[in-house]
Protein backbone atom coordinates (compact mmCIF):
# COMPACT_ATOMS: atom_id res chain seq x y z
CA UNK A 1 0.00 0.00 0.00
CA UNK A 2 1.22 3.40 -0.93
CA UNK A 3 0.35 6.75 0.43
CA UNK A 4 0.29 9.70 -1.90
CA UNK A 5 0.49 13.08 -0.25
CA UNK A 6 -2.09 15.41 -1.67
CA UNK A 7 -2.54 18.36 0.68
CA UNK A 8 -0.85 19.98 3.62
CA UNK A 9 -3.20 20.16 6.58
CA UNK A 10 -0.83 22.03 8.87
CA UNK A 11 2.54 23.43 7.89
CA UNK A 12 5.39 23.76 10.35
CA UNK A 13 4.37 27.08 11.88
CA UNK A 14 0.68 26.16 11.96
CA UNK A 15 1.62 22.94 13.68
CA UNK A 16 3.54 24.83 16.35
CA UNK A 17 0.75 27.36 16.85
CA UNK A 18 -1.78 24.56 17.17
CA UNK A 19 0.24 22.81 19.86
CA UNK A 20 0.57 26.13 21.70
CA UNK A 21 -3.17 26.72 21.51
CA UNK A 22 -3.92 23.24 22.86
CA UNK A 23 -1.56 23.97 25.76
CA UNK A 24 -3.46 27.20 26.50
CA UNK A 25 -6.79 25.42 26.34
CA UNK A 26 -5.65 22.76 28.77
CA UNK A 27 -4.63 25.39 31.32
CA UNK A 28 -7.82 27.35 30.73
CA UNK A 29 -10.07 24.36 31.14
CA UNK A 30 -8.33 23.18 34.30
CA UNK A 31 -7.78 26.61 35.81
CA UNK A 32 -4.03 26.10 35.99
CA UNK A 33 -1.69 23.17 36.00
CA UNK A 34 -2.53 21.64 39.35
CA UNK A 35 -2.84 17.85 39.37
CA UNK A 36 -2.31 17.59 35.62
CA UNK A 37 -0.29 14.75 34.12
CA UNK A 38 0.17 14.66 30.37
CA UNK A 39 0.25 11.14 28.99
CA UNK A 40 1.27 10.65 25.36
CA UNK A 41 0.14 7.58 23.46
CA UNK A 42 3.01 5.96 21.60
CA UNK A 43 4.44 6.77 19.24
CA UNK A 44 3.69 10.34 18.20
CA UNK A 45 1.57 11.25 21.17
CA UNK A 46 4.69 11.24 23.32
CA UNK A 47 6.62 14.04 21.58
CA UNK A 48 3.37 15.99 21.29
CA UNK A 49 2.77 15.63 25.05
CA UNK A 50 6.32 16.80 25.68
CA UNK A 51 5.80 19.84 23.48
CA UNK A 52 2.55 20.71 25.22
CA UNK A 53 4.29 20.35 28.59
CA UNK A 54 7.07 22.65 27.46
CA UNK A 55 4.56 25.23 26.24
CA UNK A 56 2.63 25.05 29.51
CA UNK A 57 5.83 25.52 31.46
CA UNK A 58 6.73 28.58 29.43
CA UNK A 59 3.42 30.34 30.14
CA UNK A 60 2.76 29.16 33.65
CA UNK A 61 6.24 28.71 35.01
CA UNK A 62 5.33 25.39 36.57
CA UNK A 63 6.17 22.09 35.00
CA UNK A 64 3.72 19.26 34.42
CA UNK A 65 4.81 15.64 34.44
CA UNK A 66 4.76 13.74 31.15
CA UNK A 67 4.21 10.01 30.78
CA UNK A 68 4.18 7.62 27.85
CA UNK A 69 1.60 4.95 27.23
CA UNK A 70 2.10 1.95 24.96
CA UNK A 71 -1.28 0.40 24.25
CA UNK A 72 -0.08 -2.68 22.33
CA UNK A 73 -0.99 -5.12 25.09
CA UNK A 74 -4.48 -3.63 25.38
CA UNK A 75 -5.41 -3.70 21.71
CA UNK A 76 -8.72 -5.33 20.87
CA UNK A 77 -7.39 -6.90 17.68
CA UNK A 78 -4.22 -8.44 19.02
CA UNK A 79 -5.48 -11.97 18.35
CA UNK A 80 -6.21 -11.02 14.76
CA UNK A 81 -2.79 -9.70 13.88
CA UNK A 82 0.06 -11.99 13.14
CA UNK A 83 2.84 -11.72 14.01
CA UNK A 84 2.20 -9.82 17.16
CA UNK A 85 3.16 -6.16 17.09
CA UNK A 86 6.15 -4.83 18.94
CA UNK A 87 5.68 -3.93 22.56
CA UNK A 88 6.84 -0.50 23.61
CA UNK A 89 7.42 0.80 27.07
CA UNK A 90 4.81 2.47 29.20
CA UNK A 91 6.39 5.05 31.45
CA UNK A 92 4.17 6.70 33.99
CA UNK A 93 6.29 7.60 36.96
CA UNK A 94 3.65 9.35 39.01
CA UNK A 95 0.76 7.93 40.93
CA UNK A 96 -2.21 8.84 38.76
CA UNK A 97 -4.80 8.49 41.50
CA UNK A 98 -6.80 11.70 41.94
CA UNK A 99 -4.86 13.44 39.20
CA UNK A 100 -6.15 14.97 36.00
CA UNK A 101 -4.82 12.94 33.11
CA UNK A 102 -4.61 14.56 29.72
CA UNK A 103 -4.16 11.85 27.12
CA UNK A 104 -2.35 13.11 24.05
CA UNK A 105 -2.39 11.50 20.62
CA UNK A 106 -1.72 12.74 17.13
CA UNK A 107 -4.83 11.63 15.25
CA UNK A 108 -8.24 10.63 16.56
CA UNK A 109 -9.91 8.19 14.19
CA UNK A 110 -11.99 5.15 15.20
CA UNK A 111 -11.50 5.72 18.93
CA UNK A 112 -10.15 2.22 19.49
CA UNK A 113 -6.70 3.39 20.46
CA UNK A 114 -8.23 5.72 23.03
CA UNK A 115 -10.40 2.90 24.34
CA UNK A 116 -7.28 0.79 24.85
CA UNK A 117 -5.50 3.72 26.48
CA UNK A 118 -8.39 4.26 28.90
CA UNK A 119 -8.32 0.59 29.88
CA UNK A 120 -4.60 0.68 30.45
CA UNK A 121 -4.72 3.94 32.42
CA UNK A 122 -7.37 2.67 34.77
CA UNK A 123 -5.13 -0.29 35.55
CA UNK A 124 -2.63 2.23 36.91
CA UNK A 125 -5.02 3.88 39.32
CA UNK A 126 -8.16 5.93 39.60
CA UNK A 127 -7.61 9.36 38.12
CA UNK A 128 -9.88 12.25 39.05
CA UNK A 129 -10.61 12.76 35.38
CA UNK A 130 -9.22 11.89 31.98
CA UNK A 131 -9.22 14.39 29.16
CA UNK A 132 -8.22 13.83 25.58
CA UNK A 133 -6.11 16.12 23.42
CA UNK A 134 -5.50 15.31 19.76
CA UNK A 135 -3.76 17.24 17.04
CA UNK A 136 -6.14 16.06 14.30
CA UNK A 137 -9.65 14.67 14.52
CA UNK A 138 -10.36 12.95 11.23
CA UNK A 139 -13.79 11.52 12.07
CA UNK A 140 -15.03 7.93 11.47
CA UNK A 141 -15.53 7.12 15.13
CA UNK A 142 -16.50 3.54 15.95
CA UNK A 143 -16.66 4.05 19.70
CA UNK A 144 -18.42 6.78 21.65
CA UNK A 145 -15.29 8.80 22.26
CA UNK A 146 -14.68 12.48 21.71
CA UNK A 147 -11.72 14.73 22.28
CA UNK A 148 -11.65 17.63 24.75
CA UNK A 149 -8.94 19.51 22.89
CA UNK A 150 -8.68 19.30 19.11
CA UNK A 151 -5.96 20.93 17.05
CA UNK A 152 -7.89 20.71 13.82
CA UNK A 153 -10.93 18.84 12.55
CA UNK A 154 -10.19 17.32 9.17
CA UNK A 155 -13.05 15.51 7.43
CA UNK A 156 -11.59 12.56 5.56
CA UNK A 157 -12.78 9.65 3.49
CA UNK A 158 -11.85 6.05 4.13
CA UNK A 159 -9.41 6.14 1.23
CA UNK A 160 -7.47 8.89 2.86
CA UNK A 161 -5.15 9.02 5.78
CA UNK A 162 -3.51 11.71 7.85
CA UNK A 163 0.21 11.75 8.40
CA UNK A 164 1.52 13.69 11.34
CA UNK A 165 5.23 14.19 10.86
CA UNK A 166 7.34 15.37 13.78
CA UNK A 167 11.03 16.10 14.01
CA UNK A 168 11.46 13.68 16.91
CA UNK A 169 10.04 10.71 15.02
CA UNK A 170 10.15 11.59 11.34
CA UNK A 171 12.67 14.34 10.80
CA UNK A 172 10.12 16.74 9.36
CA UNK A 173 7.41 18.96 10.76
CA UNK A 174 4.00 19.02 9.13
CA UNK A 175 0.64 17.32 8.86
CA UNK A 176 -0.38 16.03 5.45
CA UNK A 177 -3.47 14.46 3.95
CA UNK A 178 -2.71 11.39 1.83
CA UNK A 179 -4.54 9.12 -0.56
CA UNK A 180 -4.19 5.44 0.12
CA UNK A 181 -3.39 3.47 -3.00
CA UNK A 182 -3.34 -0.30 -2.76
CA UNK A 183 -0.35 -1.86 -4.45
CA UNK A 184 -0.70 -4.95 -6.61
CA UNK A 185 0.21 -7.68 -4.16
CA UNK A 186 -2.26 -6.27 -1.70
CA UNK A 187 -5.20 -6.27 -4.05
CA UNK A 188 -4.55 -9.96 -4.43
CA UNK A 189 -4.75 -10.47 -0.70
CA UNK A 190 -8.03 -8.60 -0.69
CA UNK A 191 -10.25 -8.96 2.36
CA UNK A 192 -8.56 -6.75 4.84
CA UNK A 193 -8.66 -3.25 3.57
CA UNK A 194 -5.55 -1.29 2.94
CA UNK A 195 -6.77 1.21 5.44
CA UNK A 196 -6.99 -1.35 8.16
CA UNK A 197 -3.47 -2.53 7.57
CA UNK A 198 -2.31 1.00 7.53
CA UNK A 199 -4.02 1.67 10.80
CA UNK A 200 -2.60 -1.50 12.33
CA UNK A 201 0.83 -0.43 11.43
CA UNK A 202 0.46 2.76 13.33
CA UNK A 203 -0.75 1.35 16.59
CA UNK A 204 1.78 -1.41 16.35
CA UNK A 205 4.44 1.21 16.48
CA UNK A 206 5.87 0.31 13.14
CA UNK A 207 7.46 2.99 11.16
CA UNK A 208 8.12 2.63 7.53
CA UNK A 209 10.13 5.32 5.86
CA UNK A 210 9.54 7.36 8.95
CA UNK A 211 6.00 7.89 7.78
CA UNK A 212 2.87 8.21 9.74
CA UNK A 213 -0.29 6.24 9.51
CA UNK A 214 -3.83 6.65 10.68
CA UNK A 215 -4.37 6.74 14.42
CA UNK A 216 -6.38 3.70 15.22
CA UNK A 217 -6.79 0.24 13.93
CA UNK A 218 -9.95 -0.64 12.11
CA UNK A 219 -11.55 -3.94 12.41
CA UNK A 220 -13.28 -4.41 9.12
CA UNK A 221 -15.06 -7.48 7.92
CA UNK A 222 -16.13 -10.41 10.00
CA UNK A 223 -14.78 -10.79 13.45
CA UNK A 224 -14.20 -14.49 12.99
CA UNK A 225 -11.25 -14.02 10.74
CA UNK A 226 -9.30 -17.22 10.71
CA UNK A 227 -5.82 -17.11 12.10
CA UNK A 228 -4.32 -18.38 8.86
CA UNK A 229 -6.24 -15.76 6.96
CA UNK A 230 -4.77 -12.90 8.86
CA UNK A 231 -1.39 -14.55 8.86
CA UNK A 232 -1.35 -14.48 5.11
CA UNK A 233 -2.16 -10.85 5.05
CA UNK A 234 0.60 -9.84 7.35
CA UNK A 235 3.05 -12.02 5.56
CA UNK A 236 2.96 -9.57 2.75
CA UNK A 237 3.34 -6.88 5.37
CA UNK A 238 6.29 -8.62 6.97
CA UNK A 239 7.99 -8.80 3.63
CA UNK A 240 8.04 -5.06 3.56
CA UNK A 241 10.65 -5.29 6.24
CA UNK A 242 9.35 -3.03 8.89
CA UNK A 243 11.84 -1.69 11.27
CA UNK A 244 11.30 0.09 14.48
CA UNK A 245 13.14 3.21 15.49
CA UNK B 1 12.07 -7.31 13.09
CA UNK B 2 9.46 -9.87 14.01
CA UNK B 3 9.42 -13.34 15.40
CA UNK B 4 7.80 -15.34 12.62
CA UNK B 5 7.93 -18.59 14.46
CA UNK B 6 5.59 -21.15 15.81
CA UNK B 7 7.90 -22.85 18.29
CA UNK B 8 10.80 -22.10 20.54
CA UNK B 9 12.86 -25.25 20.55
CA UNK B 10 16.36 -23.94 21.11
CA UNK B 11 18.43 -20.82 20.69
CA UNK B 12 20.60 -22.45 18.02
CA UNK B 13 17.67 -21.99 15.62
CA UNK B 14 17.25 -18.27 16.30
CA UNK B 15 19.12 -15.42 14.69
CA UNK B 16 20.84 -12.72 16.72
CA UNK B 17 18.09 -10.30 15.65
CA UNK B 18 15.39 -12.61 16.92
CA UNK B 19 17.16 -13.03 20.25
CA UNK B 20 17.48 -9.27 20.48
CA UNK B 21 13.77 -8.88 19.74
CA UNK B 22 12.88 -11.25 22.58
CA UNK B 23 15.20 -9.43 24.99
CA UNK B 24 13.88 -6.01 23.94
CA UNK B 25 10.31 -7.17 24.37
CA UNK B 26 11.18 -8.66 27.75
CA UNK B 27 12.72 -5.37 28.82
CA UNK B 28 9.41 -3.68 28.12
CA UNK B 29 7.51 -6.39 29.97
CA UNK B 30 9.65 -5.76 33.04
CA UNK B 31 7.81 -2.48 33.40
CA UNK B 32 4.47 -4.33 33.48
CA UNK B 33 5.76 -6.31 36.46
CA UNK B 34 6.39 -3.09 38.38
CA UNK B 35 2.81 -1.91 38.06
CA UNK B 36 0.26 -2.06 40.81
CA UNK B 37 -1.93 -4.26 38.65
CA UNK B 38 0.60 -6.63 37.13
CA UNK B 39 -1.64 -7.93 34.41
CA UNK B 40 -2.27 -7.01 30.81
CA UNK B 41 -4.99 -8.40 28.54
CA UNK B 42 -2.64 -9.28 25.69
CA UNK B 43 -3.23 -13.06 25.58
CA UNK B 44 -6.88 -13.06 26.57
CA UNK B 45 -8.50 -16.13 25.04
CA UNK B 46 -5.23 -17.95 24.47
CA UNK B 47 -5.00 -21.30 26.23
CA UNK B 48 -1.64 -22.57 27.40
CA UNK B 49 -0.83 -26.03 28.72
CA UNK B 50 2.13 -26.45 31.03
CA UNK B 51 3.30 -30.00 30.51
CA UNK B 52 6.03 -30.96 32.93
CA UNK B 53 7.49 -34.41 32.73
CA UNK B 54 10.29 -33.41 35.07
CA UNK B 55 10.17 -31.62 38.40
CA UNK B 56 10.60 -27.87 38.40
CA UNK B 57 10.05 -25.00 40.81
CA UNK B 58 11.33 -21.86 39.16
CA UNK B 59 10.65 -22.56 35.53
CA UNK B 60 7.15 -23.82 36.08
CA UNK B 61 6.09 -21.07 38.45
CA UNK B 62 7.73 -18.49 36.29
CA UNK B 63 5.89 -19.72 33.18
CA UNK B 64 2.63 -19.90 35.08
CA UNK B 65 3.05 -16.40 36.38
CA UNK B 66 4.01 -15.09 32.95
CA UNK B 67 0.91 -16.70 31.47
CA UNK B 68 -1.31 -15.23 34.16
CA UNK B 69 0.22 -11.78 33.78
CA UNK B 70 -0.73 -11.94 30.12
CA UNK B 71 -4.30 -13.05 30.93
CA UNK B 72 -3.99 -16.42 29.21
CA UNK B 73 -6.02 -19.41 30.39
CA UNK B 74 -3.77 -22.14 31.70
CA UNK B 75 -3.95 -25.82 32.42
CA UNK B 76 -1.27 -27.77 34.18
CA UNK B 77 -0.01 -31.26 33.73
CA UNK B 78 2.53 -33.08 35.81
CA UNK B 79 3.76 -36.54 35.17
CA UNK B 80 3.22 -37.84 38.67
CA UNK B 81 -0.53 -37.22 38.75
CA UNK B 82 -1.36 -38.03 35.12
CA UNK B 83 -2.18 -40.99 32.94
CA UNK B 84 1.49 -41.27 32.07
CA UNK B 85 1.46 -43.47 35.13
CA UNK B 86 -0.92 -45.73 33.23
CA UNK B 87 1.47 -45.91 30.32
CA UNK B 88 0.14 -43.20 28.01
CA UNK B 89 2.73 -42.17 25.46
CA UNK B 90 4.04 -38.65 24.94
CA UNK B 91 2.38 -38.40 21.56
CA UNK B 92 -1.00 -39.55 22.85
CA UNK B 93 -0.77 -37.25 25.83
CA UNK B 94 0.03 -34.21 23.72
CA UNK B 95 -2.57 -34.97 21.08
CA UNK B 96 -5.19 -35.30 23.77
CA UNK B 97 -4.14 -32.02 25.31
CA UNK B 98 -4.30 -30.41 21.91
CA UNK B 99 -7.77 -31.83 21.33
CA UNK B 100 -8.88 -29.62 24.19
CA UNK B 101 -8.05 -26.64 21.99
CA UNK B 102 -4.79 -25.54 23.45
CA UNK B 103 -2.85 -22.85 21.61
CA UNK B 104 0.56 -23.14 23.25
CA UNK B 105 2.22 -26.08 24.96
CA UNK B 106 5.01 -25.29 27.40
CA UNK B 107 6.83 -28.53 27.95
CA UNK B 108 9.67 -29.94 29.98
CA UNK B 109 10.77 -33.43 29.17
CA UNK B 110 13.67 -35.64 30.16
CA UNK B 111 14.50 -36.68 26.62
CA UNK B 112 16.57 -34.43 24.41
CA UNK B 113 14.63 -33.73 21.25
CA UNK B 114 11.19 -34.44 22.73
CA UNK B 115 10.04 -31.00 21.62
CA UNK B 116 11.33 -31.44 18.11
CA UNK B 117 9.41 -34.70 17.94
CA UNK B 118 6.27 -33.04 19.30
CA UNK B 119 6.57 -30.13 16.90
CA UNK B 120 6.22 -32.55 14.02
CA UNK B 121 2.65 -33.48 14.84
CA UNK B 122 1.35 -30.69 17.07
CA UNK B 123 -0.46 -27.72 15.63
CA UNK B 124 -0.10 -25.82 18.86
CA UNK B 125 3.05 -23.79 19.47
CA UNK B 126 5.66 -25.51 21.56
CA UNK B 127 7.86 -23.74 24.04
CA UNK B 128 10.82 -25.68 25.32
CA UNK B 129 11.05 -25.45 29.10
CA UNK B 130 13.94 -27.90 29.10
CA UNK B 131 14.50 -31.09 27.16
CA UNK B 132 17.00 -33.58 28.54
CA UNK B 133 20.49 -32.25 28.11
CA UNK B 134 19.69 -30.42 24.88
CA UNK B 135 18.27 -26.97 25.55
CA UNK B 136 16.59 -24.68 28.04
CA UNK B 137 16.16 -21.57 25.91
CA UNK B 138 14.13 -19.41 28.29
CA UNK B 139 16.72 -19.90 31.03
CA UNK B 140 19.47 -18.76 28.69
CA UNK B 141 17.34 -15.81 27.59
CA UNK B 142 16.78 -14.70 31.18
CA UNK B 143 20.47 -15.10 31.92
CA UNK B 144 21.17 -12.92 28.91
CA UNK B 145 18.55 -10.36 29.90
CA UNK B 146 20.20 -10.13 33.31
CA UNK B 147 23.64 -9.68 31.77
CA UNK B 148 22.45 -7.17 29.19
CA UNK B 149 20.80 -5.18 31.96
CA UNK B 150 24.21 -4.89 33.63
CA UNK B 151 26.33 -4.43 30.53
CA UNK B 152 24.11 -2.93 27.85
CA UNK B 153 25.84 -5.08 25.24
CA UNK B 154 27.34 -8.53 24.72
CA UNK B 155 30.02 -7.57 22.26
CA UNK B 156 33.44 -8.60 23.53
CA UNK B 157 32.13 -9.69 26.94
CA UNK B 158 33.55 -12.86 28.41
CA UNK B 159 31.36 -15.40 30.14
CA UNK B 160 32.71 -18.51 31.84
CA UNK B 161 30.36 -21.42 32.39
CA UNK B 162 31.52 -23.70 35.17
CA UNK B 163 30.53 -27.22 36.07
CA UNK B 164 28.70 -30.12 34.56
CA UNK B 165 28.64 -28.91 30.97
CA UNK B 166 27.86 -32.32 29.55
CA UNK B 167 24.54 -32.79 31.29
CA UNK B 168 23.55 -29.16 31.19
CA UNK B 169 20.88 -27.87 28.84
CA UNK B 170 21.35 -24.48 30.48
CA UNK B 171 24.98 -24.44 29.35
CA UNK B 172 24.11 -25.39 25.78
CA UNK B 173 21.45 -22.76 25.42
CA UNK B 174 23.66 -20.14 27.02
CA UNK B 175 26.53 -21.03 24.70
CA UNK B 176 24.35 -20.61 21.61
CA UNK B 177 22.67 -17.45 22.78
CA UNK B 178 25.77 -15.70 24.07
CA UNK B 179 27.99 -16.52 21.10
CA UNK B 180 25.30 -15.41 18.66
CA UNK B 181 25.10 -12.08 20.45
CA UNK B 182 28.86 -11.59 20.26
CA UNK B 183 30.07 -12.70 23.69
CA UNK B 184 33.01 -15.04 24.22
CA UNK B 185 32.28 -18.20 26.14
CA UNK B 186 34.75 -20.27 28.14
CA UNK B 187 33.76 -23.63 29.56
CA UNK B 188 35.32 -25.04 32.70
CA UNK B 189 34.67 -28.30 34.52
CA UNK B 190 36.02 -31.76 35.14
CA UNK B 191 37.13 -33.41 31.90
CA UNK B 192 34.61 -36.17 32.58
CA UNK B 193 31.87 -33.56 32.35
CA UNK B 194 32.88 -31.98 29.06
CA UNK B 195 30.62 -32.98 26.20
CA UNK B 196 32.16 -34.88 23.31
CA UNK B 197 30.73 -32.38 20.81
CA UNK B 198 32.22 -29.39 22.60
CA UNK B 199 33.99 -28.19 19.44
CA UNK B 200 30.65 -27.97 17.65
CA UNK B 201 28.98 -25.77 20.23
CA UNK B 202 28.37 -22.09 19.78
CA UNK B 203 28.74 -19.73 16.88
CA UNK B 204 32.46 -19.31 16.35
CA UNK B 205 33.28 -21.95 18.95
CA UNK B 206 34.02 -21.86 22.65
CA UNK B 207 37.15 -22.10 24.75
CA UNK B 208 37.68 -25.00 27.11
CA UNK B 209 39.75 -24.52 30.24
CA UNK B 210 40.22 -27.11 32.97
CA UNK B 211 41.84 -24.84 35.50
CA UNK B 212 39.20 -22.85 37.34
CA UNK B 213 41.43 -19.92 38.31
CA UNK B 214 42.61 -19.49 34.72
CA UNK B 215 39.09 -19.87 33.37
CA UNK B 216 37.74 -16.98 35.41
CA UNK B 217 40.68 -14.59 35.54
CA UNK B 218 39.30 -12.43 32.70
CA UNK B 219 35.62 -13.26 33.05
CA UNK B 220 33.01 -10.49 33.03
CA UNK B 221 30.50 -13.02 34.32
CA UNK B 222 30.53 -16.59 35.56
CA UNK B 223 27.60 -18.93 35.30
CA UNK B 224 27.87 -21.72 37.83
CA UNK B 225 25.94 -24.84 36.91
CA UNK B 226 24.25 -27.22 39.24
CA UNK B 227 25.84 -30.62 39.59
CA UNK B 228 23.04 -32.75 38.22
CA UNK B 229 23.25 -35.87 40.26
CA UNK B 230 20.01 -37.19 38.76
CA UNK B 231 21.40 -37.22 35.23
CA UNK B 232 24.59 -39.11 36.00
CA UNK B 233 24.79 -42.70 35.12
CA UNK B 234 28.30 -43.23 36.38
CA UNK B 235 30.18 -41.32 39.04
CA UNK B 236 32.01 -38.58 37.22
CA UNK B 237 33.83 -37.13 40.21
CA UNK B 238 34.95 -38.74 43.44
CA UNK B 239 32.94 -36.77 45.97
CA UNK B 240 31.04 -33.54 46.43
CA UNK B 241 33.72 -32.28 48.77
CA UNK B 242 36.44 -32.94 46.27
CA UNK B 243 34.40 -31.26 43.56
CA UNK B 244 34.09 -28.17 45.72
CA UNK B 245 37.82 -28.14 46.33
CA UNK B 246 38.63 -28.15 42.61
CA UNK B 247 35.68 -26.59 40.80
CA UNK B 248 33.54 -25.03 43.52
CA UNK B 249 33.40 -21.24 43.53
CA UNK B 250 34.45 -20.06 46.96
CA UNK B 251 35.15 -16.46 48.00
CA UNK B 252 38.87 -17.15 47.54
CA UNK B 253 38.36 -18.46 44.03
CA UNK B 254 36.15 -15.52 43.15
CA UNK B 255 38.98 -13.15 44.12
CA UNK B 256 40.84 -14.45 41.09
CA UNK B 257 38.16 -13.01 38.83
CA UNK B 258 37.95 -9.29 37.99
CA UNK B 259 36.26 -7.20 40.69
CA UNK B 260 33.06 -6.55 38.72
CA UNK B 261 32.56 -10.15 37.70
CA UNK B 262 28.88 -11.11 37.84
CA UNK B 263 27.96 -14.42 39.48
CA UNK B 264 25.03 -16.37 38.09
CA UNK B 265 23.45 -19.70 38.91
CA UNK B 266 20.37 -21.14 37.19
CA UNK B 267 19.20 -22.86 40.38
CA UNK B 268 18.49 -24.97 42.25
CA UNK B 269 21.79 -24.49 44.04
CA UNK B 270 23.79 -27.13 45.84
CA UNK B 271 25.33 -24.77 48.33
CA UNK B 272 28.77 -25.98 49.30
CA UNK B 273 29.16 -28.16 46.20
CA UNK B 274 29.39 -25.92 43.13
CA UNK B 275 28.96 -22.61 44.90
CA UNK B 276 29.87 -21.40 48.37
CA UNK B 277 27.29 -19.82 50.62
CA UNK B 278 29.13 -16.48 50.71
CA UNK B 279 29.34 -16.32 46.91
CA UNK B 280 25.71 -17.23 46.36
CA UNK B 281 24.55 -14.48 48.72
CA UNK B 282 27.40 -12.07 47.95
CA UNK B 283 27.29 -8.66 46.30
CA UNK B 284 28.35 -9.99 42.90
CA UNK B 285 25.51 -12.48 42.78
CA UNK B 286 22.53 -11.82 40.52
CA UNK B 287 20.84 -15.11 41.24
CA UNK B 288 17.59 -13.59 42.47
CA UNK B 289 17.42 -10.91 39.75
CA UNK B 290 17.78 -13.80 37.29
CA UNK B 291 14.60 -15.31 38.66
CA UNK B 292 12.85 -11.95 38.49
CA UNK B 293 13.84 -11.55 34.84
CA UNK B 294 12.55 -15.04 34.11
CA UNK B 295 8.93 -13.92 34.24
CA UNK B 296 9.52 -11.02 31.83
CA UNK B 297 11.43 -13.22 29.39
CA UNK B 298 8.72 -15.86 29.40
CA UNK B 299 6.05 -13.23 28.89
CA UNK B 300 7.98 -11.98 25.89
CA UNK B 301 8.42 -15.45 24.41
CA UNK B 302 4.75 -16.37 24.85
CA UNK B 303 3.55 -13.04 23.53
CA UNK B 304 5.74 -13.20 20.46
CA UNK B 305 4.95 -16.84 19.72
CA UNK B 306 1.22 -16.28 20.16
CA UNK B 307 1.42 -14.04 17.13
CA UNK B 308 3.67 -16.40 15.23
CA UNK B 309 2.73 -18.27 12.12
CA UNK B 310 3.22 -21.86 11.15
CA UNK B 311 3.67 -21.36 7.47
CA UNK B 312 7.01 -20.55 5.88
CA UNK B 313 8.90 -22.30 8.61
CA UNK B 314 11.41 -24.32 6.76
CA UNK B 315 13.81 -25.20 9.54
CA UNK B 316 12.69 -26.98 12.64
CA UNK B 317 11.34 -24.08 14.65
Amino acid sequence: MKKLRKAIVLDTSQLHRTVTRIAHEIIERNGGTRDIILVGIRNRGVPLAERIAKAIESFEGSSVPVGALDITLYRDDIQMISPNPLVGKTEINEDISDRVIVLVDDVLFTGRTVRAALDELTDFGRPKSIQLAVLIDRGHREYPIRADFVGKNVPTSNNETIEVLLNETDGEEQVVLCDIVASEDETKVGKRSALEKEANRKTAGYKKNARKAAPAKRKTGGKAKSKSGSAKVTKAGAARKKSRK
Amino acid sequence: MQLNRKNLLGLEFLSAQEIKLILDTADNFKEVLQRKIKKVPALRGVTIANVFYEPSTRTRMSFELAEKRLSADIINFSKATSSVKKGESLRDTLENIQAMKVDIVVMRHGSSGAHKFASEFLEASIVNAGDGRHAHPTQALLDMLTLRGKWGTFTGKKVTIIGDIMHSRVARSNIWGLTKMGAKVTLCGPPTMMPIDVDQLGEGGVKVEYDLARAIENADAINILRIQLERQQAKLFPSSREYFEVFGVSPDVLKRAPAGCIVMHPGPMNRGVEIAQEVADGPQSVILPQVENGVAVRMAVLFLLAGGQAEDEEIAS
